[in-house]
This record gives structure tokens, C-alpha cells and sequence, in this order.
């Protein structure tokens, strides 16, 4: 087969080449790749040790200017590094004095790769424990519109003060309990500083909740931390706590160790239970099956989902999960979340029949309503869309339900709806067309130019 | 004692041996971090009284991380001026656009600011965090090793916009420049 274009296709193509180049710019990448990023080292009083990194960007990367610069080694309530300039780096065990630098900027051209080379000089009165500090190494801004970027890479720098003394301790510095919604966990956050003279990783919190008679009602904990607590700073610990609680008194005890079990620190508080409390739905799973009707519930009843005969094509496993608040995507304009959000997942698609879902609102939702039930819907999360649709809702006030149709499935929440519910969501079949997006018009548009311009001419 | 050793043993220890070098990851020491951010955000058409998503997963950068070992990326305001200029955003602004002269790439002193901080999300729109400061930097998207291929994140800007924001002078905007930083732990 021989293929021939003509000019004018040639001239088509060629221009809608250009069209797409206009349309979609070329990338500006700030890229840096570090070998040495991280140092971790014994050093002897009065001695000297070198830490080498390399700094490379890629072929295909924009050149750029960095900056380095040795900086306080800070950390954030939240476990997070962060580098100190000069002023704020006040900390006794900082060694960003000890530290020199054989470049303070360079340029790295693409593909190209550059040495810098710190010199970590120990004095002999150091004292014990560890000594901390940042190395960081930025590009200039990034961005000529509104909101720019800048790129960063900090390398920490962890020294242990060879044959000294180390003490790893910390201290519970409080203990709170966050804010009780219903159908919510809630975050039990303990304060930790660290009071000895050299930082630890993998630390882990366990929370126990004890009733006013001694009785264990549950425990819950963190995984250990990947990061590492350096001395003097004071980091969070957030445990979610998701048993049912009833009105009363109870005792909290927060407990902290290091990843081989030695307890840093044990503080215990009172707590009161003054509202009623509803736990998140408990994870439930069940396999539906196009033959049978099925029932997906959580086990307090207050979440169902009933899926009808012929609903699906074939066997599939459904979970009914709990989904915090905090992890839902944002909200639509003019809805409020209530209390009341879930997950059910294990379907891709869409159902062949409709399920029914139903919820039990409680006071948290009711109260984002403003008290007018009337104004709760159930709104549903469609990832493929990236939004949320309001769904036509049922509203029982003598149940306490909510109910509605619905094809599919994903994030799942209470809302109360100002706008009210737009006339064309809910669960109407939407069929598989891709949403209309500037890169769906793009490549239809090239997509036509080839069909309508390309002359095959078979011999 | 005869010790025979055959050349077909031999072969197959060195051959254990190169795969055990090829297998075990290199150490600690050369702990490796690659951090490459791809794009720009778009300018922002600011509305008083709404609330403006600059940018999506789609429209905007996409950072991927590339790590031996644990990693964070932090975002914060660090006052810096843009086009590489030295930091001279004005002290009580940290994570709110500020008014900016374009044409030089400094704030203006004592300039105007928008009242709420520009937030940043790094799970695709799920949680926003409020750009803060770099004493209470945020995380955005944490990891473990990743190599060869790395992680992708794609930081997502939303402002919320009061009533009551007042517009600046044509030459000039309001402009944030936020530092994305990536650290091993």
C-alpha cells in the first residue's frame, strides 16, 4: 500500500499542529535531583566530616539558577521539617554553625550536574546528644501570573555526638479531645515535647478510654512516625476515636513510646461525654448478584442500601466504609456537610436498575440544616466527573430518613442544600461520554482533521 | 586437604554476587531526593465574594517525587518577590496575595492584601490547607520510597474571596509566590 498526501492536507495538518502548540505551551519545568540528600552521622568532638551532594537536572529540563544555604532544622506541630533562617534558629542543639558550604548558588544548564560539598566541623566543647541543621537548595520563581512557585529540596542534617550522652525522653505537654459530631470519630491530640538531647523516630501514641467503673470501652492508636522528633520541639499526635460512647464520665490515657516499646510518657485526663454520640458506620461487606435482591446495611441500621434483582451483570463485592469529613472533596456551592458521610465501593459502573439508599439523619445534619429537614438531600460524589450531585431526596421527618435512586456509587454525604436540588442530577443515566474538557475538543478537533484531510490512495 | 574449585562454581558466585548488588537498594548515605514540578497556574480573575478555584489537576502543576526513603512536601509563603528577587512581601501577609507592582517584581510596602490565605491541596481537591507561614509550613502529600518511578502530586489552589476586597491599581496585582518543599525524613 503506498500513501500519499496531498499539499493542502499537508498545509491542514501543519496548522493544526501549530493550533495545539498555541493551545497547549510548552511545559516550564524547575527540576533537581539530589544524591546526598539526607545525612546521618556520628561525629567525634573536635573532628571534621564531609557530606557530598550532587545537584543534576535532566535533558529535557529548563536551566536554573539554585541557591544554597545552611539553615535552622525546625519542625512543625504537625511532624513536618522545616528550615529555620538564622534568626529564628534558637535551639541549643542546632548545628548550623558547624556547618560550611563550598558554593552559595550556581546555574545548573539541562543534563548538567554539580558537586557542593558541606564541611560539618565539630567543635571540642560541643556537649552530648544530637546537634540538627537544614541544607537547602532552591530555584528562583516559577510563574509571571498571579500565583508563582518556588522549588525546594532540604537536606537534614542528623549529627550524634560521638561517645556522649544521650538521653531520649519526652514529655506530654496536654491532651485534648476535639469537637463531637455524631456519625464523625472524634480526635483525641496529644502534645509531645521532646525534653531529652537527641531526636528518635517511629514514636507511637495509644489512646485508652475507660468508663467511670474501670471498664476498657476501646483503644486506638497511631502508626509509628515516620519522621523524627528532634529535642526541644513539641509535636501532635491525632488519634480518631469511633466506639460509641454514651452520656457520662470517662478517662482518657495517652501514652507515647519509641518503636522498641520504652514508654516516653504517659498523661492521663477526665473527659466528659455531655452530648449524645453516634459512631461512623462500622465497614460492612456483602456480594450482590444479578439473580437476587440484596441489602448492603451498616450495623446500626442507620445506612442501607438495597440493590434490586438484576441490579448487576454479575457477582460483585460492595463495602460499605466510614469516610471522615475532613476527607471529602469540596463541597459544591451553597451545601453544608452535615455529619452524616460514608463510602460504598466495589462498583466501577453503572447499575443495570437503580438501588434505593437510605440514611437516618442525625442531630449534626439536622442542625446543618438549620433544623428544617426539609432542606437535607443526599448527595453523591461522581469521581469521574469531579463533582458532587445533590440527588432527588426523600425526606421522612417521622422516620428520621432520607432515601433516594441511584446508578452508582462512590463518597456519600448529608448535606443541607440552600439552592436546592438542580432538576437534572440525581440518578439519571448519564451514559459513558467523557465530560467536555479543553483536551476532549482538542483531540476531536485532530481527530477530524485527519478523517476529513487525509487522501489514501491505494495502489 | 585438596581444595578443587571448579570454574562453573566460580562463575555462579560472582554471578549471586552482582545480583545482590543489582538487588539491594544503595545505602543511606546516598539517600537520593528528585524533585521536578512541571507547569505554571493561570492568572486569577478575582470576584469579591466568591470563591476562586485557580486551578485543577488538570490546569496547573504537577510535582513528582522521586525518593530513597520517606518523603514530605511542605508549602508555605516565605515572602519571596518573584523572578528570583530577594523576599520583600511585607511580615503579617504570610499565606494572603498581596499587592504587587508587575513591572518591578516587588509587594507593594504597606500594600493591600486579600483577607483569606490562598489554601493548597495535594489530594486533588479532597482536603485544603491554609498556605501558611514557614514556622507552620503544611504537608501536602507524604510517601515512602518510590523508586524508579516516583509519585505524583498535583497541588491545587483555591481562594476564598470576602465581600469586602478592595481592587488595586491597574499597573499592579494581587501575587503570592508559594514554596513547595521536598524533604526525606
Amino acid at each position: 500500500m503506498k500513501v500519499t498526501f496531498s499539499l493542502h492536507l499537508v498545509s491542514l495538518i501543519v496548522a493544526g499542529l501549530i493550533a495545539v502548540c498555541i493551545l497547549c505551551p510548552a511545559p516550564v519545568t524547575a527540576s533537581m535531583t539530589v544524591v546526598g540528600s539526607k545525612y546521618m552521622g556520628d561525629i567525634s568532638p573536635g573532628t571534621t566530616d564531609t557530606h557530598i551532594m550532587t545537584i543534576s537536572s535532566k535533558p529535557g529540563d529548563a536551566p536554573m539558577d539554585l541557591s544554597i544555604a545552611v539553615m535552622g532544622f525546625g519542625e512543625t506541630p504537625g511532624q513536618n521539617y522545616i528550615s529555620l533562617p538564622p534568626a529564628d534558629d534558637t535551639s541549643p542543639y542546632s548545628a548550623r554553625n558547624f556547618i560550611t558550604l563550598d558554593a552559595q548558588s550556581f546555574h545548573l544548564n539541562p543534563g548538567e550536574s554539580k558537586t557542593v560539598k558541606a564541611t560539618i566541623a565539630i567543635p571540642k566543647n560541643v556537649g552530648d546528644g544530637g546537634r540538627y541543621a537544614m541544607i537547602q537548595l532552591k530555584t528562583g520563581a516559577t510563574g509571571s501570573g498571579s500565583t508563582g512557585y518556588v522549588t525546594a529540596i532540604s537536606v537534614p542534617v542528623m549529627i550524634t555526638i560521638a561517645k556522649s550522652a544521650i538521653t531520649q525522653k519526652g514529655t506530654i505537654t496536654d491532651v485534648n479531645v476535639g469537637d463531637i459530631v455524631a456519625g464523625q470519630p472524634f480526635h483525641i491530640v496529644t502534645a509531645l515535647q521532646n525534653s531529652g538531647n537527641h531526636d528518635y523516630y517511629s514514636t507511637k501514641n495509644t489512646v485508652t478510654i475507660t468508663d467511670s467503673a474501670g471498664n476498657v470501652i476501646g483503644t486506638a492508636g497511631t502508626e509509628p512516625s515516620s519522621s523524627t522528633i528532634i529535642p526541644t520541639y513539641t509535636v501532635n499526635f491525632d488519634v480518631p476515636f469511633d466506639k460509641p460512647l454514651s452520656l457520662g464520665t470517662y478517662t482518657i490515657k495517652s501514652q507515647v513510646s519509641l518503636g522498641d516499646g520504652t514508654v516516653l510518657d504517659t498523661k492521663t485526663i477526665p473527659f466528659e461525654m455531655k452530648t449524645k454520640y453516634i459512631a461512623p458506620p462500622s465497614q460492612e461487606n456483602i456480594t450482590v448478584t444479578p439473580q437476587k435482591s440484596a441489602v448492603l446495611a451498616s450495623s446500626d441500621g442507620r445506612i442501607s442500601v438495597n440493590f434490586p434483582s438484576g441490579a448487576v451483570l454479575s457477582d460483585v463485592a460492595v463495602t460499605l466504609k466510614p469516610l471522615s469529613l475532613n476527607q471529602l472533596p469540596a463541597l459544591p456551592e451553597g451545601a453544608k456537610a452535615g455529619g452524616t458521610s460514608f463510602r460504598i465501593e466495589g462498583l466501577s459502573g453503572l447499575l443495570s436498575k437503580d438501588a434505593t439508599i437510605s440514611v437516618k439523619y442525625s442531630d449534626a445534619d439536622l442542625s446543618a440544616a438549620g433544623g428544617d429537614a426539609s432542606k437535607l438531600v443526599l448527595a453523591r460524589y461522581d469521581t469521574p466527573d469531579n463533582k458532587w450531585s445533590l440527588l432527588p431526596t426523600n425526606v421522612n421527618k417521622d422516620t428520621t430518613t432520607l432515601s433516594a435512586t441511584t446508578n452508582r456509587f462512590g463518597s456519600w454525604a448529608v448535606m443541607a442544600s440552600t439552592g436546592g436540588v438542580p432538576a437534572a442530577a440525581g440518578s439519571q443515566k448519564t451514559g459513558g461520554f467523557l465530560p467536555l474538557n479543553i483536551t476532549t475538543v482538542i483531540v476531536s478537533l485532530g481527530v477530524m482533521v485527519v478523517i476529513i484531510g487525509v487522501r489514501v490512495k491505494k495502489n | 586437604m585438596e581444595v578443587t574449585v571448579h570454574m562453573r562454581l566460580v562463575s555462579f558466585v560472582a554471578a549471586v554476587f552482582l545480583a545482590m548488588l543489582v538487588i539491594y537498594p544503595a545505602p543511606a548515605s546516598a539517600a537520593i531526593t528528585s524533585f521536578s514540578v512541571t507547569g505554571q497556574y493561570l492568572n486569577m480573575g478575582l470576584i469579591p465574594g466568591t470563591t476562586v478555584y485557580n486551578s485543577t489537576a488538570a490546569n496547573g502543576i504537577n510535582a513528582t517525587v522521586v525518593s530513597s526513603g520517606p518523603w514530605k512536601i511542605t508549602a508555605y509563603d516565605a515572602l519571596d518577590a518573584g523572578s528570583g528577587g530577594a523576599p520583600n512581601k511585607p511580615a503579617g501577609t504570610e499565606g494572603k496575595m498581596s499587592e504587587y507592582v508587575t513591572a518591578t517584581d516587588v509587594y507593594v510596602a504597606a500594600g493591600k492584601h486579600l483577607t483569606n490565605a490562598l489554601q493548597v491541596s495535594g489530594d486533588g481537591g479532597s482536603t485544603y490547607k491554609n498556605v501558611n507561614a514557614v514556622g507552620t509550613a503544611q504537608t501536602i502529600a507524604m510517601g515512602n520510597e518510590n523508586l524508579p518511578d516516583g509519585t505524583s502530586v498535583k497541588p491545587i489552589f483555591k481562594q476564598v474571596l470576602a465581600a469586602n476586597e478592595e481592587a488595586v491599581k491597574a499597573a499592579n496585582q494581587y501575587h503570592i509566590i508559594v514554596t513547595f518543599e521536598a524533604s526525606q525524613n
